[in-house]
């Protein structure tokens, strides 16, 4: 990062090839569209040549941060774009939270990204479907527990309910199981 | 026993908080507790990781070769604008919010963006003076060009103090960051200690909720100077002038060396619930 911040084409070449895979992976997950999600890619790689300084090394890891970054911008972009498709689109969001076997991205990505994460990917496949189904709504959606309510017909009180307890899981799971670095 | 009932409220929100999937209200309510709650504030992190697991979690999909090459070509013109040190962390997740709030921001970064901006600011300058001349010279209807002078006479004044103090070489400056309500939005204050005249340069600001009001406050050593309400124009931009000729009176206490500039979001009335803090920031070191 420290040779990204002075500049240097070459280390943010580097870069792009270990992180552009993953922020593509979560744009496409959100926009379902390649064109719109190579917008955010490059939107948020050009950002981070311009401001660098804009990620703080003490508060995380890179991967989350940027992988963050894309998904607020890939939902900024959902909503703009598909605005009055909202929740059709929402209705239609099938579950998938757990990977399919990556094939053809960078080796290095694909340790860092699945490393110490057995337990909470366990306890995502373990949320029954609901709670899961709802959780995703929110996160690749863009939606409110409200927005849920109203695309899946079910009453505020039952989405807030499984939001907080899919939550609650992941976060035991993550807590109890994973040593973090 | 309030604050218990309110983490209880809180903890019960802040699953669907990291997922953003609150409403605006919501959103508000769990922010204004998090701001007074250590233990709150921990649960959010431990949930934010949580969060952050499941964009991890996404299939893994080749990002097509194009891209590459557009992201280099696009980077291949302009420089970074920015230096590590001046640290301001996008306030993607609130984990980075937080820091941010903690982390004390650099202005010099902020006055290079916002020198931009007295360009621009310069331009409108102009464009309100003929704009002025225009109004004036049309004399249609009486009242609401006076209403119309009114709203355009005070921005040009905010618009001249701010490059006055632009072209003082003794103006120090405050980095303003957003938390809260306004968490997006980002400020400078400029001032002259010499002139007696400071301006709030701000931007990305939310319309205040009905009945609400931004409110400006400069604490220093004797106390805490009133630099009074203001609205934020409709892109979300504002600018306050404290002292100056004709300009907001300063009032109350006060004296000393400046030490934080916040603005805190109110009821207009100034009464109802607690003012919420929504930007602060505290004076860069004089070089």
């Amino acid at each position: 990062m420290a040779r990204i911040c002075a500049g240097d084409a070459d280390a943010f070449a580097a870069l792009f090839d270990r992180y552009g895979d993953i922020v593509y992976s979560v744009s496409i997950r959100i926009l379902r569209d390649e064109a719109a999600a190579e917008d955010v890619v490059q939107d948020v790689f050009v950002r981070l040549w311009r401001r660098p300084d804009r990620f703080d090394a003490q508060r995380g890891q890179f991967v989350s941060w940027l992988v963050s970054v894309a998904r607020h911008r890939a939902i900024d972009e959902h909503r703009s774009l598909q605005r009055r498709q909202r929740y059709e689109n929402a209705a239609g969001v099938n579950g998938d939270l757990l990977p399919p076997p990556t094939t053809g991205v960078d080796p290095i990505l694909a340790a860092l990204v699945s490393e110490n994460r057995a337990e909470v990917r366990s306890a995502l496949a373990g949320l029954p479907d609901e709670q899961r189904r709802t959780i995703e709504l929110a996160y690749f959606g863009g939606l409110t527990q409200r927005e849920i309510a109203e695309a899946l017909q079910q009453p505020l009180g039952t989405v807030k309910t499984r939001i907080r307890l899919g939550m609650s899981k992941l976060r035991a799971a993550l807590t109890n199981g994973v040593v973090r670095e | 026993v309030s604050n218990d009932v309110d983490c209880a409220a809180t903890r019960e929100q802040l699953g669907a908080y990291v997922l953003d999937a609150l409403d605006r209200v919501e959103t508000r309510a769990v922010e204004q507790h998090l701001w007074t709650c250590e233990a709150c504030r921990a649960e959010l992190s431990a949930l934010e990781d949580a969060a952050g697991e499941i964009a991890l979690s996404v299939p893994l999909t080749r990002a097509p070769t194009g891209v590459r090459s557009r992201v280099m070509s696009a980077i291949a013109a302009p420089a970074p604008l920015a230096q590590p040190s001046a640290t301001q962390p996008e306030p993607a997740t609130s984990k980075w919010r937080w820091a941010a709030i903690a982390a004390g921001a650099a202005a010099a970064l902020l006055v290079a963006a916002l020198l931009g901006w007295a360009v621009a600011l310069q331009t409108q300058v102009n464009d309100l003076e003929d704009e002025q001349q225009q109004i004036a010279a049309q004399h249609a209807d009486a009242q609401q060009q006076l209403a119309g002078l009114a709203g355009v006479s005070s921005d040009i004044e905010a618009n001249e103090a701010t490059l006055l103090l632009l072209s003082d070489e003794d103006a120090r400056y405050a980095s303003l960051d957003g938390q809260g309500a306004a968490a997006e939005a980002e400020g400078l204050y400029v001032w002259s200690p010499g002139e007696h005249l400071g301006v709030l340069l701000s931007k990305d600001l939310a319309d205040a909720p009905d009945g609400m009001t931004y409110h400006l406050w400069l604490r220093t050593e004797g106390g805490t100077i009133d630099g009074g309400t203001f609205t934020p124009d409709e892109d979300g931009t504002a600018a306050v002038v404290v002292g100056g000729s004709n300009a907001t009176p300063v009032s109350g206490g006060g004296g000393g060396p400046l030490e934080a500039v916040v603005v805190t979001l109110e009821a207009s009335s100034g009464e109802g619930e607690e003012p919420a803090v929504v930007m602060s920031g505290e004076p860069t070191e004089t070089p």
